[in-house]
């Protein structure tokens, strides 16, 4: 049997955005026909949660737990281990195997959902916790990715949220097309090391809602990061605050 | 890992087979292509390749050929399938957008426009619809389904991406109402997917969650829905669905009252998923919101 380190460093770590305040609550999903690869293995590991360079990074053990059964960590749990009143960043979710490393060449992380609800039910986002490598995808490069569909339309707008879960900070440039290809980019940004940020499309990039309107409130998104981050785009009612969707961008295919 | 797929591939009966005994990972991020690589070449014939880039000009797709010979001359083409599933309800509508945007600094990325087919079925399986457009360098295509084909219920819609590369040309389904949209990525035609799980079910009264099963294969897909609270199974239900169709149901119509019955509720498909794909919907009724996820 291979010793518990080489083990537990094998696998690669997932990624999430964690809320968990007076209005929001989070909830790590460890769900084993969603999860487990083998039912008859135990899992281990660690959540460390940063905020970029605002606090010191926590660390909050998971028990050994048999990949069979379910297991559901509020974040609260996770906060009162480490002595956190309230949290709204980067989750490091680290889940291994206790006894197999994975294979180099294959996704190397288990798949653990997180769902986010807001108390007065305006913003619910449910999906897993990605890596930020190890994909094996053939893109044309890592740096751009795309978002088909930005909608600046009635009261829908649209957010970018960006998790950089490295250890700098990343430059990053945002840039908005329209159906017609006419497009307009933002100023070059930075993402913060160990951070979720979101930014409004309509505050980044001035003139973005007017250039869309132009044909029909729909357009499109190319992002530029420096290095590959994790993205996501996030549908927004201007008017109520709701959030109604939460998908991740999609990279520049070579096949 | 790889040594014990390499081993198994000669024997297993089906790339879906190979995946489920051998554990290997097939969800949105995993090697589904890879593996059925490793199972294409130990089982020559056994793989259908048919949602690879496709050489053109094929007879029954003469007319998009000679639509794409116009468009962009005779460069090499290859045909991108891509799938996913469309509503068309008072109170739900459907978007289709994909892009062909630059990128900068990418010697061999190619600006020719792309031809964009998109095809529509019913809930039966059954070609409602086609519709061709070409897509030229730099813009986004926006298709309403309503406009595409007014008495289109709900249903699997494919669209094949006519261009040398995929590039930036996946495509994302807008689900839309008043006051509230939300979107979701196509699948690429014939990843294995695995399972197909709500790891957590909202039970909120006022929250409706809607799964929506969609088959593209040319051959009926059976499995069983599974309800589990805690990890501990509560009830199965047998699930066929024919091919090409698809079905969009409540949680309530599949589990009568799943509310009632636990804290910690997931549902999940069990069964020999193949190639179909899965969403799920979720209504608030007291805000007026519908939420997409992809499985």
């Amino acid at each position: 049997m291979a010793s518990a380190a080489p083990v537990a460093s094998a696998w690669a770590p997932g990624y999430a955005w964690g809320r968990e305040s007076a209005d929001f609550k989070t909830r790590l999903n460890f769900v084993p026909r969603v999860f487990a690869r083998d039912e008859e293995e135990t899992f281990s590991g660690e959540i460390h949660l940063y905020t970029g360079h605002a606090i010191a990074s926590k660390k909050f053990i998971l028990p050994e737990h048999s990949c069979a059964k379910e297991l559901r960590v509020p974040l609260r749990e996770v906060l009162d281990k480490v002595g956190l009143e309230s949290f709204d960043g980067l989750l490091e979710i680290h889940a291994h195997s206790t006894t197999k490393v994975p294979d180099p060449r294959l996704a190397k992380f288990l798949e653990v959902w997180v769902d986010v609800a807001s108390r007065d039910g305006k913003f619910y986002i449910s999906y897993p916790a990605v890596p930020n490598r190890g994909q094996f995808f053939k893109v044309f490069t890592g740096q751009y990715q795309v978002w088909p569909g930005i909608l600046m339309k009635g009261p829908m707008t649209s957010d970018v949220v960006i998790i950089n879960a490295n250890r700098k900070p990343v430059p990053i440039r945002l840039a908005l097309f329209n159906a017609d290809g006419e497009s307009l980019e933002s100023l070059e940004m930075e993402a913060p090391f160990r951070s979720v940020v979101q930014h409004r499309l309509e505050e980044e990039i001035p003139g973005a809602r007017a250039l869309l309107e132009k044909t029909g409130g729909v357009g499109s998104l190319r992002a530029w990061f420096k290095f590959k981050l994790n993205a996501y785009v996030m549908f927004r009612n201007r008017e109520t605050g709701t959030v109604s969707s939460f998908d991740h961008l999609s990279p520049y295919f070579r096949r | 890992m790889r040594d014990r797929i390499e081993a198994a591939a000669p024997t297993a009966p089906s790339f879906e087979a190979l995946c489920k005994t051998t554990g290997a990972a097939v969800t949105c991020f995993g090697c589904a292509l890879e593996v059925e690589e490793i199972y294409g070449k130990a089982r020559p014939g056994a793989v259908d390749w048919s949602h690879k880039p496709t050489l053109l000009p094929a007879k029954k797709l003469l007319g998009l050929y000679r639509s794409m010979c116009r468009a962009i001359g005779s460069v090499p083409i290859a045909l991108y399938r891509q799938a996913g599933w469309y509503v068309n309800r008072p109170e739900l509508r459907t978007r289709l957008v994909t892009c062909h945007l630059p990128l900068p600094g990418v010697k061999d990325y190619l600006e020719e426009p792309a031809l964009v087919e998109i095809v529509l079925h019913d809930p039966d399986g059954r070609r409602i619809a086609r519709k061709t457009q070409v897509l030229p360098f730099g813009h986004t295509l926006a298709v309403e389904i309503a406009d595409l084909f007014p008495a289109a219920t709900h249903g699997l819609v494919v669209w094949r991406f006519v261009q040398p590369q995929l590039g930036s040309g996946r495509s994302y389904l807008q689900w839309y109402s008043d006051g509230s949209a939300t979107s979701t990525h196509e699948k690429l035609w014939g990843k294995g997917e695995g399972y197909f799980a709500i790891p957590k079910v909202p039970t909120e009264p006022d929250l409706d969650i809607h799964w929506i099963t969609v088959n593209p294969m040319r051959k009926p897909f059976r499995a069983e829905f599974v309800l589990t609270d805690g990890g501990r199974e509560l009830e199965r239900k047998p699930f066929e669905l024919a091919p090409r169709a698809s079905q969009f149901q409540t949680m309530d119509e599949i589990f009568p009252g799943f509310r009632a019955k636990g804290e910690n509720l997931t549902v999940y498909l069990d069964g020999d998923n193949g190639r179909i794909f899965c969403y799920y919907l979720v209504h608030n009724r007291t805000i007026k919101t519908w939420q997409a996820q992809h499985l």
